[in-house]
């Protein structure tokens, strides 16, 4: 599976305006702890240790 | 203490008496679990050792008190297992907590089918105890001496002799081997210069033993932020005599000294048993550290159990660990000192490295759970907590110490790997019932093969069961060669042909 591949199509704008407003009001720590928690949340959904790695791997900064 | 200790005698050595010094090819340092499974297991195997220890009384204070099933089988094979489990307590019921909050609460249900349960509690003096009576039982093999210290150490071709010191003076003793179950703090590691690499934690806890004989529940307690106590974790553990542990965190940095004062630790102790009576019984403050030898043989001399290796002791993985190492080395010594090549010792380094590693691993991973080193693992691991009543997933991760399983031995080079097995090839032979009994009592010391559902030629040492029940969904149908440390070392679906069985023998044994 490429982890890179668009999925939301046209939904993508809703989306992403779902992500930022979950995190409106919140002051920074309450913002780290729920991307946490989120962030938990997505890994056991996703439950495979390889995509994983491979979403780890994307999410990291390119070297410059 | 409520424990009755009585001192063993200080007997003068013969050597000092001007008798016939000893013709034991083993001489083991340290009366401990791991020395005292050593010397009986050597004894099974009719090998003579004589034990050496500075001291003369049992474990003072609980120490180790988790003992997991393998290691309680192991127990079995040495002669003590079912009093030690009619002695221990086992605990079903966990429950964490956050802050006052109960997180979750747990209950271990046992898997039908096993001759010992998951676990017990049990204080590390009755282990020592119950292996010292078993150890005067196996007299004709085993020579306890007590206040006998070993000062020097020098290794020869063939031989490796030490300096022991008495109350009626030092002398000389000399045996083909030597092993040091002298424990994390090591005197032979000191003496033999070798260097104790790893991981050592800031991190300190109290330990305390309160007697305590209102009703409480027999269950763990685990909390994360405490709030009776500025550390970080605390643990409540039930254990025989109205006794229960308790484990407090200590704030980083605090002052040891202090930690211990009465008027400090009490009323803490008070609020986690919700105001209840009790005494205290014993008490010990200590600093942990993740830290293994390169190597564990070093020629004539072998390190055992935590003079090898330490672990943080969540997870109970430092006494069952020690006794796992026994259970690996003793067969291997046996046919060495029986003639066969000395680098069949070194699959003792491979196999244990492996475990000992297997254990660093997860009781740092349970240490940086309960104390994050950085504010991200910090923020994680309370989304963990702040999931986890909500979420069943989360409750898998959180980490109070994972409770010890034996590791799989599937990558030493001992292993005839083939067909795959419903029991895999590499691990601890799984107990199942049996006629009359159970699977395990029938298996271990000496190399055996396991027939299930297929009969074998007489003339191979073996035993048979029917491929039915428990044992048919625990090894299926087919044939077995088990280790005699219990391990499977090959399987066959049907029956091969005997060069197979005999070279999948030699090489279990380390002859190919």
């Amino acid at each position: 599976m490429n982890v890179a591949q668009d999925n939301l199509g046209a939904a993508s704008d809703d989306v992403y305006d779902t992500l930022l407003a979950a995190f409106d009001g919140l002051n920074e720590q309450e913002q780290h702890a729920k991307l946490a928690r989120l962030a938990l949340i997505m890994v056991n959904y996703i439950g495979d240790i390889d995509v994983v790695q491979d979403m780890l791997d994307l999410a990291q900064t390119p070297a410059s | 203490m409520s424990y009755a200790y009585r001192p063993f005698d200080y007997v003068p050595p013969p050597e000092l008496r001007g008798q016939t010094p000893s013709d034991a090819p083993v001489v083991i340092v340290g009366a401990g679990p791991v020395g005292l499974a050593a010397a009986i297991d050597l004894a099974l195997h009719g090998q003579k050792s004589i034990v050496v220890d500075d001291n003369n009384v049992v474990s003072v204070g609980s120490r180790a008190i988790c003992w997991a099933k393998r290691t309680l089988e192991i127990f079995d094979r040495l002669g003590v297992g079912t009093r030690m489990v009619e002695k221990g307590v086992t605990w079903k019921v966990g429950r964490l907590f956050n802050g006052e909050k109960e997180v979750y609460h747990f209950d271990l249900l046992p898997e039908d089918g096993h001759k010992m349960p998951a676990f017990i509690n049990l204080q590390q003096y009755y282990v020592e105890q119950y292996l010292i009576e078993r150890a005067f039982e196996l007299n004709e093999f085993i020579e306890i001496r007590f206040k006998n210290k070993v000062t020097a150490i020098e290794q020869a071709q063939d031989h490796v002799t030490v300096q022991v010191e008495t109350p009626d003076g030092s002398y000389a003793l000399k045996a083909q081997y030597l092993l040091a179950c002298d424990g994390a703090n090591s005197s032979i590691r000191g003496m033999m210069n070798l260097t104790f690499e790893g991981q050592s934690f800031e991190e300190q806890f109290l330990i305390a033993d309160i007697k305590m004989t209102a009703d409480f529940p027999n269950e763990r307690w685990f909390w994360f932020n405490p709030p009776f106590h500025d550390g970080q974790t605390a643990l409540l553990h039930k254990q025989p005599d109205d006794i229960y542990r308790i484990d407090l965190q200590l704030p980083l940095g605090a002052d040891t000294e202090a930690a211990k004062d009465l008027d400090h630790i009490l009323p803490r102790i008070s609020r986690a048993v919700e105001g209840r009576p009790f005494e205290l019984d014993w008490m010990s403050v200590y600093k942990f550290r993740c830290n293994r030898l390169d190597k564990f043989v070093h020629d004539r001399v072998i390190f055992v159990g935590d003079s090898a290796h330490v672990v943080s002791p969540f997870g109970a993985r430092g006494g069952n660990g020690g006794i796992q190492d026994v259970d690996n080395l003793i067969w291997k010594l046996d046919l060495v000192l029986r003639g066969q090549n000395a680098s069949l010792l070194k699959s003792y380094d491979q196999e244990r490295i492996f475990g000992a590693d297997e254990n660093i691993q997860n009781s740092a991973r349970a240490t940086h759970f309960m104390q994050p080193p950085s504010a991200m693992e910090k923020t994680f691991r309370d989304a963990v907590l702040d999931l986890a009543n909500r979420a069943p997933f989360a409750r898998r991760m959180i980490n109070s110490g994972r409770l010890s399983v034996p590791c799989s031995l599937a990558h030493s080079a001992l292993m005839t790997h083939g067909a795959l097995a419903p029991c895999p090839v590499g691990h601890a032979a799984l107990d199942a019932p049996v006629e009359g009994g159970f699977l395990l009592n029938h298996l271990g010391g000496g190399f055996k093969f396991l027939g299930v559902g297929i009969k074998m030629p007489a003339h191979l040492d073996h035993v048979y069961f029917p491929s039915e029940g428990l044992m048919a969904e625990r090894y299926g149908k087919g044939v077995y060669l088990i280790r005699p440390d219990q391990h499977i070392a090959a399987y066959w679906p049907d029956l091969p042909g005997e060069k197979s069985l005999d070279h999948a023998l030699a090489r279990a044994q380390g002859q190919t």
